[in-house]
């Protein structure tokens, strides 16, 4: 039984890493800083790792697919992070991807 | 908080020098949004220690934001065992001749002959290692290397750097240069205190089994060893300014004459006949010479071209 659970988990894991870097893009329309992300996301009913999203906005920046920008107009700075016009393009086609390969599944099922 | 400084400071000393001040600033802000929205405005050490043990050790959070922290990156993997390959390959094919041609030429009893093929496994063996174990250093520093350049590009960037990155073409890599500068000084004194040497070596390569075609004439030597010492303290003082000041237009240029000065020097040494005694052929110390004086050449070309086009034509980096 704990098998099972295993094999799950590290597949459920495989399946949430690969949708990763969309659900991160499409919820970067707006200027919003990391803190404020992994709460949008758990209120969207997505659990993230706020240890694997961080480090993974800073990947996307070096990527550009998203910009940042260090906001100190409150008495604490905070850098916010937004996505790029690179990103954009990326996410119209991964999002293609994403409707075509859910497309396909569906018909198996 | 001392706590949250602690560390942070703990983490930035994991994390890689150039990315490190922009981290440690994001984590520490992360940090307190963290604490501020889970245990409001006054919150006790624990609950801060709390949220800390979520964040992971110094060790763990450090490592998250590494990209790749192989020592040789796996861009380079292919490349490296094809050329480990290629060395085991011609370190056997010159053992195995050495080999053949000594049992040949030789009238040997039988247990020498055996002797003969364990010592051919033995060195094969011996010096595929020491090959490889070279050949992983340079990799492990082309490694090294490539992701300061990465970094260069990607994260070394602010907008009051903007000029200072236009204005030097090629960053200047410490460990490069310290280690430049350290060879340099070790073959400065070896030669200088014990010209000698340069004999000790070619009796070296002939009791590995390499018949030279000649032999250095170290009297001869020894006034050669002059200039090359002036051109050797030239490129100590180049690199040190470099290390102090970076690239610099002045120091680019004084780059080229030095080498150029190297390439005249290397040319008489490879072209004088009173440098080389008893000569037969190529092979030996004229040989080395010769290999330098083409890198040279090839440096200088690239020298020249790098300060044409970001010194003269002014091309933005």
């Amino acid at each position: 039984m704990s098998d099972i659970k295993n094999i799950l988990d590290n597949l459920n894991g495989e399946l949430k890493r690969g949708t990763l870097v969309m659900i991160v893009l499409l919820n970067t329309k707006n200027q919003i800083y990391g803190y404020s992300l992994v709460q949008t996301l758990q209120t969207a009913g997505i659990k993230i790792d706020k240890n694997t999203l961080y480090p993974l906005l800073r990947r996307l920046e070096k990527q550009e697919l998203l910009v940042s920008i260090w906001d100190t107009s409150e008495n604490r700075a905070r850098k916010y992070y937004q996505i790029s016009e690179l990103g954009e393009e990326v996410l119209a086609q991964l999002t293609q991807e994403w409707s075509q390969l859910n497309n396909n599944i569906s018909k198996m099922l | 908080m001392d706590i949250i400084d602690k560390y942070i400071y703990a983490i930035g000393k994991k994390l890689p020098y150039d990315s490190r001040d922009e981290i440690k600033r994001e984590l520490k802000s992360l940090l307190l949004d963290e604490i501020d929205s889970s245990c409001g405005e006054n919150p006790s050490i624990n609950d801060v220690e709390k949220i800390i043990y979520e964040f992971g050790s110094p060790k763990q959070v450090a490592k998250r934001y590494k990209n790749d922290d192989a020592i040789i990156s796996s861009i380079y993997t292919n490349l490296f065992f094809m050329i480990s390959k290629i060395i085991i390959g011609s370190l056997t094919i010159a053992f195995s001749t050495i080999f053949i041609i000594n049992i040949i030429s030789n009238w040997l009893t039988a247990a020498v002959v055996l002797e003969n093929i364990i010592d051919l496994f033995l060195n094969i063996f011996n010096s595929s290692l020491a090959a490889i174990g070279f050949l992983t250093v340079i990799f492990i520093l082309i490694t090294k290397f490539s992701n300061e350049q990465f970094l260069d590009l990607e994260e070394d960037w602010s907008v009051d750097e903007l000029e200072d990155i236009k204005l030097s073409p090629d960053k200047v890599s410490k460990v490069e240069t310290i280690v430049d500068i350290f060879f340099t000084v070790l073959f400065l004194s070896i030669l200088n205190i014990a010209p000698g040497v340069i004999s000790v070596a070619e009796r070296g390569f002939e009791a590995s089994g390499l018949k030279l075609g000649h032999n250095i004439n170290t009297s001869i030597f020894t006034t050669f060893l002059i200039f090359i010492s002036i051109v050797w303290i030239l490129e100590i003082i180049i690199n040190i300014v470099k290390l102090l000041t970076g690239n610099t237009k002045k120091l680019k240029m004084y780059e080229i004459l030095v080498e150029l000065f190297n390439f005249i020097i290397l040319l008489f040494m490879s072209t004088s006949q009173s440098l080389y005694l008893n000569y037969t052929s190529l092979l030996g110390f004229r040989a080395i010479f010769m290999l330098v004086t083409i890198i040279i050449v090839f440096e200088l070309v690239a020298n020249i071209y790098t300060y044409v086009k970001y010194y003269v034509l002014d091309v933005k980096a």
